[in-house]
């Protein structure tokens, strides 16, 4: 039977896949194909490529302390203030948003990636790897499972807005997560048989304290939507509480990785229970 | 199927809603009966014009003069209607559009949205008051989001005037709104067709879809990328619905109906009347519904 395992996006949050993955390597459950959409890619691909969640760490360790992947979420929380720094920097926002197409650039994501993997391709990995995408132009989820792992990753990442898509061989791609946070779907047309989705969960209430808040809650009703399709067909939902965790804020690595490793190491007789009930 | 007849399913997004009065004309004439309508945004007003059997037309210029005297505080919105299409390099309108995504943005980061409920309710209260009391021939539901519980609400109790306000809650336009203790926005934004709610007793469930138009990619800033990702998730979550009516009907070419066409409303509506009139005549589908 084929174990696929599934790991979804969370911006920072999904270090606690890392958790996780060190739990399952502890408790020897055999994983046969991974794939991953946004930080889920990159952490699957790292998985698949090393199989080794220490030297896993080590190089995340290295990447944050190195290169500066943090992210913030533009339009959180802002409100009108009497601040002038803050109006300030509403007003200097609001200009990049209507004339870039995002807020940063690739430049420290492909440090970062080169930093993961280097030239290393898809078909050197020990576990066989796909990266999920979205296709802008055919508006359908697409896994990338050849050439370099960072070519193929990049787009994966490419958070709408935060990064630019990328364009390649008529296509524009951004993060899976837009149609799929945990492409289990995806990983079911792999030839998974057994699928293990990790679900990054976020109970923060929401504030609504400007219109693209609202805005944004509503898109995240229809992700949820999305969510329960791709669980629908899962075989095991292994969740993961990541509240409170800022899903921009990369150095909070450490935090996030006990996070998913202390609840990975309460649910993992099930998990275990369950593949035995199927072989 | 039934003669009690059918649920009635309005959907399109912004003004599009407006082609609705010519669909529900061309259903009454039809002789078509409605069990009850489900609708959100602008369609609610046909809706209620159609529930309560008043004359479309006056409510129409009522709609189109209220979008034309807040044309100013709206002025942004008509980004989303493509107006830079067919100027692609010229100056000036590339530089109008710069200034309205950065309106629509600096706005919409300041406060929760771009209108007050003031300039609605004084719509509501004056030409509309007199339909509060009135008995409506089909009941409306109106689609919406709680947003304390984060899903989908099929309002049908309150008065029609409370509907309306609810169903035109458009987030990031107009305010959420407090009624029987939720806190509600017009659900147009999660899924432009609202079926989500509806179930077997509501059958025969016919929908009216109007495609949103707004395929094309022109990304050229962090506004035209968020909102192309929030059409292609709702595009998304109507694919999921459509397996609930019995029959759908789709009303065509009406992408050039967008924000700042306010003047062109009467039109969108005859347009829309037409070609429901002859997919009424036509539909095999519908037909063998036996309503």
């Amino acid at each position: 039977m084929k174990i696929g395992l599934s790991l979804g996006s969370g911006g920072a949050r999904g270090w606690a896949h890392l958790g996780v993955l060190q739990v399952f390597e502890e408790n020897g459950i055999p994983i046969d194909l991974v794939n991953g959409a946004s930080i889920g890619a990159v952490v699957g691909g790292a998985y698949a490529l090393y199989k080794d969640t220490k030297k896993m760490f080590l190089l995340a360790k290295q990447a944050i302390d190195t290169i500066d992947v943090n992210y913030f979420n533009i339009f959180r929380h802002s409100t009108s203030s009497t601040s002038f720094i803050n109006n300030f920097l509403i007003n200097a926002i609001c200009d990049i948003a209507a004339l870039k197409i995002s807020l940063l650039s690739h430049k420290n994501s492909i440090k970062a990636l080169d930093l993961f993997f280097g030239d290393r391709k898809f078909s050197d990995t020990k576990i066989s790897f796909s990266a999920v995408t979205t296709d802008l132009i055919s508006r359908r989820l697409m896994s990338i499972k050849e050439g370099r792992l960072v070519d193929g990753i990049l787009p994966a990442i490419s958070i709408p807005g935060i990064f630019p898509p990328v364009k390649r061989d008529g296509r524009l791609l951004v993060d899976g997560g837009v149609l799929a946070n945990v492409p289990v779907r995806e990983i079911r047309k792999q030839g998974a048989e057994f699928v293990i989705a990790v679900r990054l969960i976020d109970k923060t209430k929401p504030k609504f304290c400007n219109g693209f808040e609202l805005i944004t809650y509503l898109d995240s009703l229809k992700f949820g939507e999305f969510n329960k399709r791709e669980f629908d067909v899962a075989d095991f939902i292994l969740d993961i509480d990541t509240s409170g965790l800022d899903s921009g804020k990369f150095d909070g690595y450490e935090k996030a990785l006990s996070i998913g490793q202390l609840q990975a190491k309460r649910q993992i007789p099930r998990l275990i229970e369950a593949i035995n009930h199927v072989k | 199927m039934s003669n009690r007849g059918i649920t009635l399913v309005l959907g399109g997004i912004g003004i599009k809603g407006v082609a609705h009065f010519g669909t529900l004309r061309a259903f009454c004439e039809r002789g078509i009966p409605i069990r009850k309508i489900v609708c959100t945004g602008l369609s609610s007003i046909a809706a209620a014009q159609h529930s309560l059997n008043m004359d479309p037309i006056p409510i129409m210029k009522h709609v189109a003069r209220f979008f034309l005297e807040h044309k100013g505080k709206l002025w942004a919105l008509e980004r989303f209607g493509g107006i830079n299409e067919n100027n692609e390099g010229v100056l000036l309108p590339g530089l109008s559009y710069y200034l309205r995504a950065r309106t629509f943005c600096r706005s919409n980061m300041r406060k929760i949205s771009l209108l007050s409920w003031n300039m609605i309710d004084e719509l509501l209260k004056g030409d509309f008051f007199r339909w509060k009391d009135k008995e409506p021939r089909a009941p409306i539901a109106v689609s919406a989001i709680d947003l304390e519980e984060g899903r989908e609400v099929l309002l049908n109790k309150g008065s029609i005037i409370d509907k309306l306000r609810v169903s035109l809650s458009f987030p990031g336009i107009l305010p959420p709104v407090k009624f029987d203790g939720r806190l509600l926005v017009n659900s147009s934004l999660y899924c432009e067709l609202p079926l989500g709610l509806l179930s077997d007793e509501d059958r025969p469930i016919v929908a009216i879809d109007i495609p949103n138009g707004s395929n094309q990619l022109r990304l050229k800033s962090i506004i035209d990328i968020l909102a192309y990702i929030d059409e292609l998730r709702g595009h998304e979550i109507k694919q999921f619905m459509l397996n609930k009516p019995d029959h759908i009907f789709t009303l065509y070419n009406l992408q050039d109906f967008h924000w700042g066409n306010y003047i062109l409303m009467p039109k969108l509506a005859s347009i829309a009347y037409r070609q429901m009139s002859s997919q009424l005549k036509q539909s095999k589908g519908f037909l063998a519904l036996n309503i």
